[in-house]
């Protein structure tokens, strides 16, 4: 055992939540230690991981992150792969395919950079459509975090307020870069939505829009954001690290939290990690953050579980691992007479809201609807190649698919419930520790939607877009945002985290992220994670001046 | 195909990169040699002009023999029965000589010989060989699919203007573009 200094704050994971809090405590004057279990990876290894890929598993954003044993995640490159980590089960398993990276700087790695905002009345489903909970606090609340995190990760968004959402609410600051311009499929699909009354705004995104923005190049239009941008003009969490290290912040890579250790008081005392070579370390500290993301988190919080805290630690509401959460999406492929053009600019750019609110909430949920962006080059050629074309032939078959086949999505708004759940498996990973097993259901809330509301509006919309071909797959995907298993609330008796993301039963553990959000809503998540890790940082710093 | 993973409780950060550059060899043989694509050490043989020469047919573009040649490369290693039917399509073509691969195409008498032929025009589209149990990649940005829309779609990790440099204009989708 090797016992480190005592820290003010240790910090278990690196992502964009992690890396926000750290940076914060760092400049509150506080010292920080952050834990990693994967390796710092460089860029341009990434960048040729990707580019070295088979064409068909360039599809694949988990493949240019090849894992290392000590910090497994859910792998696709060949059949069978993804059952190797994560332990699915339940009805639609399948829509629980999160993938994430452990290396240094986390999923935003490969993340596309949407940062939708939640609306007000997202926050209080419960209250309003008497589905799902309130959120412990109201929007006002959260509003000058969100404008605090757009900053922080550098996001581009409209500067015209009818484009902006949500709509009608005023904003505390613009957004801090004007927005990025269209290609001509978003465009395309922009003005054939509008006549049905479904407006497509253009994304608020976390790249650079004209400017550079934090020591990053201006985005480029390169069309990779997932599985990497090359250039880092997309935020990743990642580019924070070299700013937290000369900041003074200490950063232990492959370093795997395996146990967090709390005194007789609740107090948490410790973290203890493993190496790679199975050697476990103890650091101590005054405050802990344990941002591992959705599955991790609470997956290290019934790893831990003594004693004295026979659940696990945070863990006497036993709400630790329940109310799983994600956006549980459906994807079509359309094609059409007439060229949409995708594959120019980022990989998305711009997406239907206003299909998330409204009244119809007490019966089914709401949903997010956008035209993928990505080029489709090689998808196209695949399928014109599969046909056995060649020569002239070839090139316009493949000139066609690319240009007039596109793929809508829609992302449905989950409920929290308490059966879908996160427990260890008896399955054991490389380190003999517990994978992640996780029992999902989207549920009828969601069902319904699809039935009622979502797929009639998908065929709608390729009805608009003249497709001749659409093509839905009817199984229930994942949309890679992962909630709910350390749930905020008011009463410890049924929630895991207070209004700040602290633990009801520690007050010096914080577990901000997606894991602490009440509900989900129907936008790409992470910019309310970042808005918690920062409200989650001035309340840590604020514990330690009155202490 | 084996997964780049060692059981090793020892292992280091060095052996974990070279664990990660080594991921395309998982799917990939000739790996190691993409390094020589730019290096110009590669030497063109008897075998790799006849690939050229039939290639030509095939595929009507401006051909890369740099690519060409560790095409051939990877297929001898990979491909069954590669270096006979590649004799046996520059056999038919000398007999022949059809002015085009639409003529080659249709002339020619036997499925083994097509489905060979069909997979020299894919490895050219996709950067990458098909082999019996692996794939080879050997180019990413020179491989063909990517110029067929090159005048509108970016190749994915390269930029095809510059900071907000896109428009949602787009040529007609009649114009190939010369390649
Ligand atoms: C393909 C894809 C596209 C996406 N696009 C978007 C998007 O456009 N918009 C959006 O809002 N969201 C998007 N997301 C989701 C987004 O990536 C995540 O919500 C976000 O990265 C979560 O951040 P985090 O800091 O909570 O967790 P992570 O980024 O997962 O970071 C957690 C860190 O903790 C480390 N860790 C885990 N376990 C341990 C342990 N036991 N000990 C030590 N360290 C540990 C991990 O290695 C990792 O570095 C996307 C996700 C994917 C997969
Ligand atoms: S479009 Fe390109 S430059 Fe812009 S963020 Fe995406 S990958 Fe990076």
């Amino acid at each position: 055992m090797v016992n480190e200094t005592k820290y003010d704050v240790v910090v278990v994971g690196t992502g964009v939540v992690g890396c926000l809090i750290a940076e914060q405590a760092l400049d509150a004057g506080l010292s920080v230690l952050m834990l990693e279990a994967g390796p710092k990876v460089d860029r341009q290894t990434i960048v040729e991981n990707f580019r070295n890929l088979p064409p068909s598993l360039r599809h694949h954003w988990d493949a240019p992150f090849p894992p290392p044993p000590w910090a497994p995640v859910l792998e696709t490159r060949t059949p069978g792969e993804e059952n190797a980590y994560l332990d699915l089960t339940g009805p639609n398993a399948t829509a629980y395919q999160q993938g994430y990276v452990r290396y240094a700087g986390g999923a935003t790695w490969h993340w596309a950079g949407i940062c939708w905002r939640m609306t007000p009345e997202d926050l209080k489903l419960k209250s309003l459509y008497g589905v799902g909970r309130d959120w412990a606090f109201d929007y006002e609340t959260l509003e000058p975090y969100y404008a605090r995190a757009e900053y922080a990760l550098g996001v581009c968004g409209p500067t015209d307020a009818a484009l902006q959402w949500p709509p009608k609410t005023p904003r505390s600051r613009p957004y801090p870069m004007g927005p990025l311009p269209l290609g001509p499929g978003e465009q395309r699909f922009t003005d054939v939505m509008a006549p049905l009354g479904l407006q497509n705004l253009p994304a608020p995104q976390a790249r650079n829009s004209g400017v550079s923005y934090d020591g990053r190049p201006a985005c480029c239009g390169n069309n990779n954001c997932f599985p990497v941008c090359p250039i880092a003009a997309k935020y990743d969490a990642a580019t924070a690290l070299p700013r937290i290290e000369a900041k003074g912040g200490k950063l232990l890579t492959n370093a795997v939290a395996y146990r967090i250790e709390a005194d007789d008081r609740h107090k948490i005392q410790a973290v203890h990690y493993y190496d790679p070579h199975r050697t476990s370390h103890r650091v101590t500290g005054r405050a802990f953050v344990i941002a591992c993301n959705g599955i991790e988190t609470p997956k290290l919080l019934l790893l831990s579980k003594d004693d004295r805290h026979p659940n696990g630690i945070a863990n006497s509401s036993d709400q630790v691992g329940r109310n799983m959460m994600d956006q549980p999406k459906l994807k079509a492929t359309v094609e059409m007479s007439e060229p949409l053009w995708t594959g120019v600019g980022p990989v998305q750019g711009s997406s239907i809201l206003n299909t998330s609110q409204g009244d119809f909430r007490s019966e089914y949920a709401g949903a997010m609807f956008r035209m993928e962006n990505m080029a489709r080059g090689s998808i196209g050629a695949a399928e014109a190649l599969k046909k056995g074309l060649y020569g002239r032939a070839l090139d316009q078959e493949i000139r066609r698919l690319s240009a007039c086949t596109g793929l809508l999505v829609v992302e449905h708004e989950p409920l929290p419930s308490s059966i879908n759940r996160l427990t260890l498996s008896d399955k054991k990973d490389w380190l003999g520790l517990n994978r992640p097993r996780i029992y999902y259901d989207v549920g009828d809330y969601v069902r319904r939607s699809a039935e009622q509301y979502t797929i009639p509006t998908l065929k709608k919309m390729a009805a608009a877009l003249g497709a001749t071909k659409f093509d839905l797959n009817p199984e229930f995907l994942h949309s890679d945002h992962i909630m709910g298993g350390c749930i905020m609330g008011k009463d410890p008796s049924d929630s895991v985290v207070d209004v700040d993301c602290r633990s009801h039963d520690h007050e010096n553990l914080f577990l901000p992220g997606g894991a602490a959000m009440t509900t989900g809503g129907s936008g790409n998540s992470t910019i309310t994670m970042a808005a918690l890790a920062l409200k989650a940082a001035d309340a840590i710093v604020a514990q330690f001046k009155t202490a | 195909m084996r997964i780049s993973r060692s059981t090793s409780p020892r292992i280091g950060r060095r052996e974990l990169l070279l664990g990660m550059s080594s991921l395309s060899a998982l799917f990939c043989v000739q790996a190691t040699r993409a390094a020589t694509l730019s290096g110009g050490a590669l030497r063109s043989g008897v075998v790799h002009q006849k690939f050229m020469s039939v290639s030509s047919l095939l595929v009507p573009h401006k051909l890369n023999e740099t690519i060409g040649i560790r095409t051939a490369d990877a297929m001898i290693a990979t491909v069954p029965d590669f270096p006979e039917h590649l004799e046996q399509l520059a056999s038919f073509i000398e007999a022949k000589k059809p002015a085009d691969v639409e003529e080659l195409m249709e002339a020619l008498p036997d499925v083994s010989l097509k489905n060979a032929a069909q997979s020299i025009i894919e490895s050219w589209y996709t950067g990458a060989v098909q082999g019996a149990s692996t794939i080879s990649v050997i180019s990413y940005e020179e491989a063909l699919m990517f110029k067929v829309t090159s005048d509108v779609m970016t190749i994915p990790s390269y930029a095809i203007s510059g900071p907000n440099g896109w428009t949602a204009d787009a040529p007609p989708l009649s114009q190939l573009p010369i390649f």
